[in-house]
């Protein structure tokens, strides 16, 4: 009786944990570890911080299918301007909608819409410090106000890495091409970032990189924890510090440190999860979930800084404008 | 003939160019193909020119009262800047040009400081990404081959099958593999034509086609050949050819050479605010 | 007091940063003149399919009849691609009409400059629009495409 009992009891275990069940099980590279290789995106209309009209993090689908309704609208609006010829002064947004591609859909984790892509602190926002809060604004003056030399220029329109935090860490979707190629080795993980062909190189269970070093999206070094892939960033590039796009805008240091959680939770999503912490600018560490899908390849070239017309223009104009 | 000396001629007879043995056994992938995995590099200055050429104190010279003397842009460098001979790397010796596109390379030539895209770190093109004195890595298992370059970052995601002519024209054109045996074959295309070869001003038009060979020839090389079709500039194919060699120990970790921020002065300085002297 | 002023310092900061016109990769605002908008006619000469911005080159033909070069910004043309466009998408020799704002260096050297904010063929078709592509944005949503 008693081994009855007990037989009755691993088979419970075993259903309840999915064993017995068809069920989805994460795909393997030949030497075991989980195979996250593919092409992904991280495109959606949500943003990083929470709008303020909004306070909770999990939207019902009706509110998630209202702002998805904006943003198609939204994005429908920027080809329907009147005949004719443009008015002076205007703000009519730099080109038509084709070039663009910020995702339709609201972000979905594990299939629950969400308001922003931080889920702490609780109301959605970047914990800054007063001095944090004070360095982010003067950055961001600098950005928009400062045009005396190539260096003080936002670094994706220097071409040396994309704009906003989309090569990261933390990987964070922006206008258009929010695609990433994710290869494996026994001993690195890389991911082709679409822009600025960046490839974050992440070695398995190694040594940092001597503190002279600080590469561009920084020093990353990955373990496996179960079947999550954990990445610690630290040692980034003394450049590499106002992150601003449409749909983000913060500041980090060259001392922030990132971790990030990559899983394979099903055929056709990665849960990404990721925490910046930097006692220097921000009261508390601050995390982030997103979800990578799969999505059709191939990355293409993004040639940039072989015909980055851009900076020269934006520099020669300010000269201009000095003349004037 | 003594038996040592046969025992030497048998093993030369077994090597093949790069002096390993033929019936070499490669590491493979889960699926039985040689694997490619790893960070490599040439030791040769194919960079500086393809075809075969003599020590000479610098890249570009002008006219001195008993011979040529370094260009006044480089002489400062001395040694530093001075170029080492080398056999070359092309079969046959020469490139065959048509006789307008010679003009062209000797054009290029005497303009090398303002016109080599290396100069100005754009992207290498194919195959100049292989042989530049800069590390890469290659990438490779059954479903993924993908090539990352220090040397301004640049990257090359070989696609499995043949998908086509290319949608638009790129710096590091459109590549896909296919296997002959245990010999890995790329055949790249869709370029723009504005990639050199080599500092010596080797050059190619847009319908350059490149078909390289990977084949591995040790624990620590690879025999590496590409051959270069261009109507527009050559007169037939013509093929060069180098060993690759691995990257070991601490010298494996490929750091960035991201040359972007290193040419901002020479591209942009002149549009500073208060431009330096 | 210090504190105050900071207060205000920062105020004014966040008023500017309010102001981000950012579109991507660089602030409309600082590459071209929101004052001096243009429409230009003319035949496309060249394509350069580069990286976040296209730069598409247009002969104008001027007031007296001289053809003057136009360069015109567009956006990321792998966005295109994902579409389906290629580069016979918009051959050489097409006649577009763009319309936009002129570059804040107006020196045309070696081209007069523009932002392309309209792009339409002669015959009235938005260009890159009549692809074999959805034009839908791929950004995973939907499993099917997989």
């Amino acid at each position: 009786m008693e081994a009855v009992k007990t037989c009755v009891l691993i088979f419970a275990l075993l259903l309840a944990g999915g064993v017995c069940a068809d069920e989805w099980q994460v795909p393997r590279m030949p030497w075991g570890d989980p195979d996250l290789q593919g092409i992904w995106t991280n495109a959606t209309i949500t943003t990083l911080s929470r709008p303020d009209e909004i306070d909770e993090l999990v939207l019902s689908e009706a509110q998630a299918a209202a702002l998805e309704r904006e943003g198609e609208e939204a994005l429908a609006k920027i080809d329907d301007l009147p005949e004719g010829d443009l008015k002076a002064g205007d703000s009519v947004g730099g080109y038509n909608a084709f070039w663009v591609d910020p995702g339709t859909r609201v972000l979905r984790v594990r299939g629950e819409p969400r308001s922003s892509i931080i889920v702490e602190p609780e109301d959605g926002d970047i914990p800054y410090t007063l001095w944090g809060r004070a360095r982010f604004y003067w950055n961001g003056y600098k950005m928009l106000n400062w045009h005396n030399n190539p260096e003080e220029r936002p670094l994706g329109e220097r071409c040396t890495v994309g704009f906003g935090s989309t090569g990261g860490p933390p990987m964070l979707p922006v206008l258009y091409n929010n695609n990433y190629q994710i290869a494996q080795t026994e001993d690195h993980v890389f991911i082709l970032v679409e822009m600025n062909h960046n490839v974050r190189t992440i070695r398995l269970d190694a040594e940092p990189l001597p503190a002279a070093v600080r590469p561009w999206l920084g020093d990353s070094i990955g373990h496996w924890e179960g079947d999550t892939l954990v990445v610690r960033t630290t040692q980034f590039h003394p450049q590499q510090n106002l992150r601003a796009a449409i749909k983000h805008q913060f500041y980090m240091t060259e001392d922030s440190v990132v971790e990030e959680r990559f899983t394979r939770i099903n055929e056709n999503e990665i849960l990404y999860q990721f925490t910046v912490t930097d006692d220097s600018i921000y009261r508390r560490p601050w995390r982030g979930e997103l979800t990578l899908r799969a999505t059709e390849g191939p990355i293409y070239e993004y040639a940039c800084h072989e015909g980055n017309y851009a900076l020269p223009n934006i520099l020669s104009g300010a000269r201009q404008e000095e003349r004037n | 003939m003594n038996s040592h000396r046969v025992i030497a001629l048998l093993t030369l007879a077994a090597l093949g160019t790069t002096g390993v043995r033929a019936d070499y056994e490669p590491p493979r992938t889960a699926g039985g193909k040689p694997d490619f995995t790893g960070v490599w590099q040439v030791l040769n200055t194919a960079n500086h020119n393809l075809e075969a050429h003599t020590g000479r104190a610098a890249q570009i010279m002008r006219e001195g009262p008993v011979v040529p003397v370094p260009a006044s842009e480089v002489v400062a460098l001395g040694a530093v800047g001075a170029l080492p001979p080398s056999l070359g790397v092309v079969e046959g010796d020469e490139i065959p040009y048509r006789e307008d596109a010679l003009a062209q390379r000797e054009e290029n030539r005497r303009n090398w400081m303002t016109a080599d895209p290396e100069v100005r770190c754009y992207l290498p093109g194919i195959p100049r990404a292989t042989y530049l004195p800069h590390p890469f890595r290659i990438v490779h298992n059954d479903d993924t081959l993908l090539f990352s370059y220090s040397y301004a970052g640049a990257v090359r995601n070989v696609r499995m099958e043949d998908p086509g002519p290319a949608p638009i024209d790129s710096w590091m054109g459109q590549s896909w593999a296919r296997w002959e045996g245990d010999t890995l074959v790329i055949e790249t295309s869709g370029f723009n034509g504005r990639t050199w070869f080599d500092r010596a001003g080797n050059y190619h038009s847009d319908k350059l086609v490149v078909t390289e060979r990977f084949e591995r020839t040790s624990d620590h090389t690879i025999e590496y050949t590409a051959t270069m079709e261009d109507p527009a500039v050559f007169t037939r194919p013509w093929t060069i050819r180098m060993p690759l060699y691995r990257r070991v120990g601490r010298d494996a970790n490929m750091l960035q050479f991201n040359c972007v921020e290193y040419v901002e002065e020479l591209m942009y300085g002149h549009l500073r605010k208060e431009p330096l002297d | 007091m210090p504190c105050t002023r900071l207060i205000a310092a920062l105020c004014a900061l966040l008023a500017a940063t309010a102001a981000w016109q950012v579109r991507g990769h660089h602030a409309f605002s600082a590459e071209f003149d929101k004052d001096a908008p243009v429409t230009l006619e003319g035949k496309v000469t060249k394509v350069e399919w580069i990286n976040p911005h296209a730069w598409i080159h247009l002969e104008v033909t001027g007031e007296d009849g001289e053809a003057v070069p136009w360069m015109v910004e567009g956006g990321t043309p792998n966005t295109l691609l994902r579409a389906g466009i290629h580069k016979n998408s918009l051959p050489i020799g097409s006649e577009i009409r763009v319309r936009g704002y002129r570059a804040k260096d107006k020196r045309c050297e070696p081209a007069c400059k523009a932002n392309g904010r309209d792009l339409i063929f002669a015959d009235g078709r938005r260009v890159f629009m009549g692809s074999s592509g959805t034009g839908a944005p791929k950004d995973g949503a939907d499993p099917r495409k997989r």
